[in-house]
């Protein structure tokens, strides 16, 4: 070290005697520590509350949402497939007196399943200027107790044509159906099963 | 107040900074600044940063090296902020009246006041370097860790700052 350089170290050192930290400045360095300490505290819990509160209000309201998404083959108490046994049919039709047609419905179960609680239905197809459609006035006849696996039943069912406008309607095109339970009681094990005597052949004319 | 375990490590740990180095960290920003008011804030602010920071504290260096470096940059943050305070008020050193001093005493003090205000106004890179060279008595090696620079650059910047002061003291000196 030359001699500027000691007076540089010896000036600086006199410059900075008598400075240093007091204990008024080494309190006022704790008190602002324990603040900050406080507030991150108070901060963490109302930002974990906050956030506990958000994942609540999310679980509670997606979760129905979700729920109702869920596939229904799961929940389902059976297939389409299994359906494929079940027939109607037109056995015999007489027309009494009084106009009303009996008609003789025979249901046929050929599935595994027992068929609860049905309901037949029968209506005559509109007539269209080039077609057919679906009425949706329909009469209805429950079905007398359950239709057990690999058998049938046969239902009587008088429709009074009248109450039809004939102009409207085809006599001649009935449309069946049968809703009903099956296996079990529930939602999931409601079916529906529709027939038509209306059949359109190749050439376009109707039987 | 109740603490956890990694709370009360950490204060014994401020505590143990404030005394070893409280002081020492309060005369360089002295130095730097040449304003005694700033130089409280500053140090104040490297404390209480040091303590929130002491868990992301990587032991690459001492704790002494770690806080000298903080009083450096914060000194050269303050600098660079437009502060109302720098041109309104500025309290410098406080002054000892104190009649007893003598011709040579009194000039001697004024030289020193002198240096003070010289180092204060040199560039932040050769000021830093004087400082922790002629006041903090660190090796080469030791401002090259804290100022986080090549060893050979501060031997250049302590050369040039040196240089730089001389010439700044000399034309005042020659302006009387």
């Amino acid at each position: 070290m030359d001699e500027f350089d000691r007076r540089l170290s010896n000036e600086m050192k006199k410059g900075t005697e008598g400075i240093s930290l007091s204990e008024q400045e080494k309190q006022q360095i704790h008190r602002q520590i324990n603040r900050t300490s406080f507030k991150n505290k108070k901060r963490g819990v109302i930002i974990w509350t906050v956030a506990a509160a958000a994942v609540a209000l999310f679980i509670v309201l997606v979760l129905p949402m979700l729920q109702e998404q869920m596939p229904n083959e799961q929940s389902a108490a059976y297939h389409v497939e299994d359906l494929e046994g079940i027939s109607l049919s037109i056995e015999e039709a007489a027309v009494h007196d009084n106009g009303e047609i009996a008609y003789f419905v025979e249901i046929n179960n050929d599935t595994s399943g027992t068929i609860r609680e049905g309901t037949l239905s029968i209506s005559y197809d509109l007539l269209l200027p080039n077609g057919f459609e679906e009425n949706p006035f329909k009469q209805s006849e429950m079905v007398p107790g359950d239709i057990y696996p690999r058998s049938k039943t046969r239902l009587k069912f008088a429709v009074d044509p009248t109450v039809f406008k004939e102009e409207r309607i085809d006599l001649s095109g009935i449309s069946m159906e049968l809703i009903g339970y099956w296996n079990k009681l529930e939602p999931q094990a409601r079916f529906q099963v529709g027939q038509s005597t209306s059949v359109v052949s190749s050439d376009g004319s109707s039987n | 107040m109740q603490y956890d375990e990694g709370e009360l490590d950490r204060r014994e740990l401020l505590v143990s900074f404030i005394r070893d180095y409280g002081d020492d960290l309060k005369r360089i920003a002295y130095l730097y600044l040449n304003d005694l008011a700033e130089s409280e804030d500053i140090v104040q602010e490297v404390l209480i940063k040091s303590y929130h920071q002491l868990d992301s504290f990587r032991h690459e260096s001492s704790y002494k090296t770690w806080l000298i470096r903080m009083t450096i940059n914060l000194c050269k943050d303050h600098k660079k902020r437009w502060s109302v305070r720098n041109i309104f008020y500025k309290q410098e050193a406080p002054e000892v009246r104190d009649h007893k001093l003598t011709e040579t005493d009194y000039i001697q003090k004024e030289s020193s006041n002198e240096i003070m205000q010289q180092l204060a106004r040199l560039a932040p890179k050769h000021k830093e370097v004087l400082i922790l060279y002629y006041y903090e008595e660190l090796t080469m090696q030791e401002i090259s860790d804290v100022l986080q620079i090549n060893h050979n650059t501060v031997k250049s910047r302590l050369l040039r700052g040196k240089q730089a002061l001389k010439e700044k003291l000399e034309r005042r000196e020659d302006h009387g």
